[in-house]
């Protein structure tokens, strides 16, 4: 019995464990592993509830969530090296994590084996990034929008530095060539880099054999340098030799080999044949050789090339003109260009003046503006000439506008610019209000062999334009408006007024007493008025009757003449404060306005 | 000789209105025609709202930078820690797992961020004193070396009479070194899950950042600091 409950005790004992692991069973099975849970942790086991099912929105993975523990889910429990989505590689990561977070999984577990993952040296825009793998390399390339280049034979930021690098020296190679070039450039020919050294270096007479020092002078961009006895390139002239490179501004600066182009020296051959710095400014006294002149000797029966002086006329009336300054000729000089000019560009090039033609007929102009620019700490007056189109056809539609009436402004406006000096038109301020062009066209009389001009102006369309709007031509505008030809000027005022004087007294008189009536009023500075209109008497039935008497000046609306009495054959009868005025014609057929008299 | 004065008087007075409003009109010209001027709008008057919507960008982006560097580049606590001290560091390396990378790519870094700035600009970024229309937002996030930069591309248009403008692109760029301590952080974590970490020699590769490491209860507790970054990004190593 005893035995019996003994063992029941026990039954119950153990029973009672059993709704307590029922509970656990029930809590494990509502737990699931999220491949992604909402703290954004990857393969963890936890409530469904706190599973993200919003991630992976490719779905590239089989499932975002599993009934079976995170260690029994392939993408959660196998890990693998994944290339993120920046290029970067991760070690024993989960397929989960890698995918989810927009990465590549690679085949193989281990970074060190993937291809992918191998690191180098990314060279952008010629700076050594390391470590880099070829993705990160390819995603600097778009982001930086940069060229770069990736590197997997590098091992080191220095080697990559080394190789790349544009720092100079001597390359020494195997059979004792020696050569100045950079870091880079001896590194493609396997060579054994010096850098900073020269190759003239006691120190590498060893290996760089029978190279002397400071031979020769070369140019090298715009500065003097010493070249070794076998063309090496060493330091700027002026620089005191110690078999090292020193090419930085600091040790340049103020030696004789330092040209500064900016401040018009750059280097060249000096009169003695030599390479020095030279002035490349332009100054009156200087003189260069001119491409293409020679001067034949007949005692020596041979050509040497001219040197030209640069004289005031060249420069413009200046003294100097600074490198790269360029400045507006004509070879008349004269304002109106006579015809013959023709415009040029006068401009310093490396202490040479070149001329450039604007070619024949002033089709083209040249045009220059004065700025101020700073030369060696100098503020200076510094032209810049441009070759421009003749807007000399623009004037003469001063006028055709709204109110047919040429203006100021709008003349100076065709030219282009409303100052006076800038616009290629002039407006004759002589009381006509014309508008000229401020360089006169060309024009091609002759003609090619076709006798088609090779001016687009012609006679026609410049001279033929003259006294538009005036209907008078003086010498001034038929000059302005192109190669017109010699203007007959006519009489003088002398003339002029000996001759017309009697041709205008005899004109006056006859036209007082035969022309019609304004024109003797105007003769008779407005004493005169014109006669009373025959038959002005108007009879109004009422009123009365009334005459015409004097013509009086009015240009007010007739209805101010006051209360209309009446009318009569179109002639109207008006009264105002006692007085009566009468409209009607006078004897030109004019309408006029006479006081009137009641009979 | 009375009426003349009465005249001269009137005359006076005449003037000296017609000066006064010739003054206001003069000093106070603009003022007037704006405010008699029917409603215009023009892009200075949308600067408060770029300004504000700005801020509330910045505060996201400096808050979650706080919270990814305390937690290891999570929000929050996750299920691998390592206790020191009491506290619990999230182990981003846990080596007890078959999987002992647990460290969040920088990608997924990047959206996480956008996410909460988008959240953040929609829900918490009161906007309710700004008439406007709102577009759909778009947050694009990068982290860079020594600085985050957040661009988002919200298109708010603000109306006034008959003229409308729109404001859309804000961008803002948070001074830290996160990048660059991250980047330190994933050597770190790439060496430990392949066997460990050699501190001295990775001292000095990177001069960049300085790595000091402790030991915790159940694993090991990594700190990156650089210059710039005094409290810097910490992380846990578990055991096995």
């Amino acid at each position: 019995m005893n035995k019996l409950v003994s063992f029941l005790i026990i039954v119950m004992f153990l029973f009672s464990f059993i709704p307590v692991n029922v509970t656990l069973v029930s809590a494990q099975t509502s737990n699931v592993c999220c491949l992604k849970n909402l703290n954004g942790e990857y393969c963890s086991y936890t409530s469904a509830d706190n599973c993200d099912l919003t991630f992976d929105t490719e779905n590239k993975l089989p499932l975002k969530q599993s009934s079976f523990a995170c260690s029994q889910v392939s993408v959660c429990n196998e890990p693998i090296c994944c290339v993120n989505a920046e290029g970067t590689c991760s070690e024993k990561v989960s397929r989960a994590q890698c995918i989810g977070q927009g990465g590549t999984p690679t085949s193989s577990n281990s970074c060190s084996a993937a291809s992918q993952c191998q690191t180098g040296a990314c060279i952008i825009n010629g700076q050594c990034s390391f470590p880099m793998t070829q993705k990160e390399c390819e995603l600097a390339e778009e982001e930086e929008n940069a060229e770069t280049t990736f590197d997997s034979s590098i091992t080191s930021l220095e080697q990559c530095i080394e190789k790349n690098s544009l720092q100079e020296g001597c390359c020494v190679v195997q059979d004792s060539t020696c050569r100045r070039t950079t870091a880079s450039e001896c590194s493609q020919i396997s060579g054994d880099f010096r850098g900073g050294t020269l190759c003239s270096n006691p120190d590498l007479a060893g290996v760089c054999p029978g190279i002397k020092k400071e031979t020769t002078k070369q140019c090298f961009n715009e500065d003097v340098y010493l070249v070794d006895s076998k063309g090496n390139k060493e330091n700027v002239a002026g620089v005191n030799y110690d078999g090292f490179i020193h090419d930085s501004e600091s040790d340049k600066i103020g030696k004789v080999g330092n040209c500064d182009f900016s401040f018009g020296t750059v280097c060249g051959e000096d009169n003695s044949g030599q390479k020095a710095c030279i002035d490349i400014n332009c100054k009156v006294g200087d003189t260069f050789v001119a491409n293409g002149f020679v001067q034949y000797s007949f005692e020596e029966g041979s050509s040497t090339p001219e040197r030209i002086a640069i004289t005031n006329d060249d420069l413009g009336e200046r003294e100097i003109r600074y490198n790269g300054e360029s400045w507006c000729m004509t070879n008349t000089g004269v304002d109106p260009n006579p015809p013959g000019t023709t415009h040029y560009i006068y401009s310093c090039q490396l202490g040479k003046v070149e001329v450039s033609p604007l070619g024949t007929f002033r089709n083209t102009i040249c045009e220059s503006q004065i700025k101020e620019r700073v030369i060696d700490g100098n503020n200076v007056e510094y032209e810049n000439a441009v070759r421009v189109d003749n807007k000399w056809d623009q004037c003469s539609k001063c006028g055709d506008g709204k109110w047919k009436k040429c203006g100021r402004n709008e003349c100076l406006k065709l030219g282009g610019s409303l100052d006076t000096e800038k616009s290629q038109c002039v407006y004759n301020t002589g009381g006509i209000n014309e508008c000229w062009p401020k360089y006169p066209p060309g024009i091609d009389f002759i003609g090619d062999l076709t006798g088609i001009p090779n001016s687009k102006h012609t006679f026609e369309n410049t001279c033929g334009i003259c006294g538009k709007g005036s209907n008078s031509c003086d010498r001034t505008e038929c000059s302005y408006l192109g190669d017109c030809g010699n203007f007959k000027e006519g009489l003088s005022v002398t003339e002029g007024v000996l001759v017309g004087a009697p041709i205008g007294a005899i004109t006056a008189v006859g036209a007082y007493h035969f022309g019609p009536g304004y024109i003797k009023e105007a003769l008779s500075l407005g004493f005169y008025k014109a006669p009373i209109a025959a038959g002005a008497k108007v009879s109004l039935e009422k009123t009365g009757t009334f005459v015409a008497k004097e013509a009086i000046e009015w240009f007010l609306p007739q209805y101010l003449l006051g209360k209309v009495l009446g009318e009569q054959g179109g002639n109207k009868v008006y009264q105002k404060e006692g007085n009566y005025y009468m409209t009607g014609k006078d004897t030109e057929g004019n309408d006029v306005v006479y006081t009137a008299e009641k009979q | 000789m009375k009426k003349r004065a009465q005249v001269s008087v009137f005359i006076l007075l005449g003037i000296i209105v017609i000066a006064v409003i010739g003054a206001v009109a003069y000093f106070y010209g603009d003022q007037i025609q704006n405010f008699t001027r029917p409603g215009t709008l023009d892009a200075s008057r949308l600067e408060p709202l770029k300004s504000f919507v700005t801020l509330c960008m910045e505060e996201s982006v400096n808050e979650d930078l706080i919270n990814l560097k305390k937690n290891s580049g999570y929000f929050n606590k996750i299920s691998s820690t390592v206790i020191y001290s009491g506290y619990e560091i999230n182990a981003i390396v846990d080596k007890s797992s078959d999987v002992p990378n647990k460290m969040n790519s920088k990608t997924g870094i990047e959206n996480e961020i956008s996410a909460n700035v988008k959240d953040v600009v929609m829900n918490d970024c009161d906007l309710s004193d700004f008439e406007i229309v709102k577009g759909e937002i778009k947050v694009e996030t990068d982290i860079k070396d020594s600085s985050v930069v957040v661009k988002m591309d919200y298109p708010l248009v603000v109306s006034k009479g008959e003229t409308s403008l729109t404001v859309n692109d804000f961008n803002v760029i948070i001074e830290d070194d996160f990048g660059k301590i991250y980047d330190a952080v994933n050597d770190i974590v790439n060496a430990e899950v392949n066997g460990g970490f050699d501190i001295n020699e990775y001292f000095l590769e990177n001069k960049d950042v300085t790595v000091t490491r402790t030991d915790a209860d159940n694993g090991i507790i990594y700190r990156i600091v650089t210059d710039n970054e005094e409290d810097g990004f910490v992380f846990g190593v578990k055991n096995e």
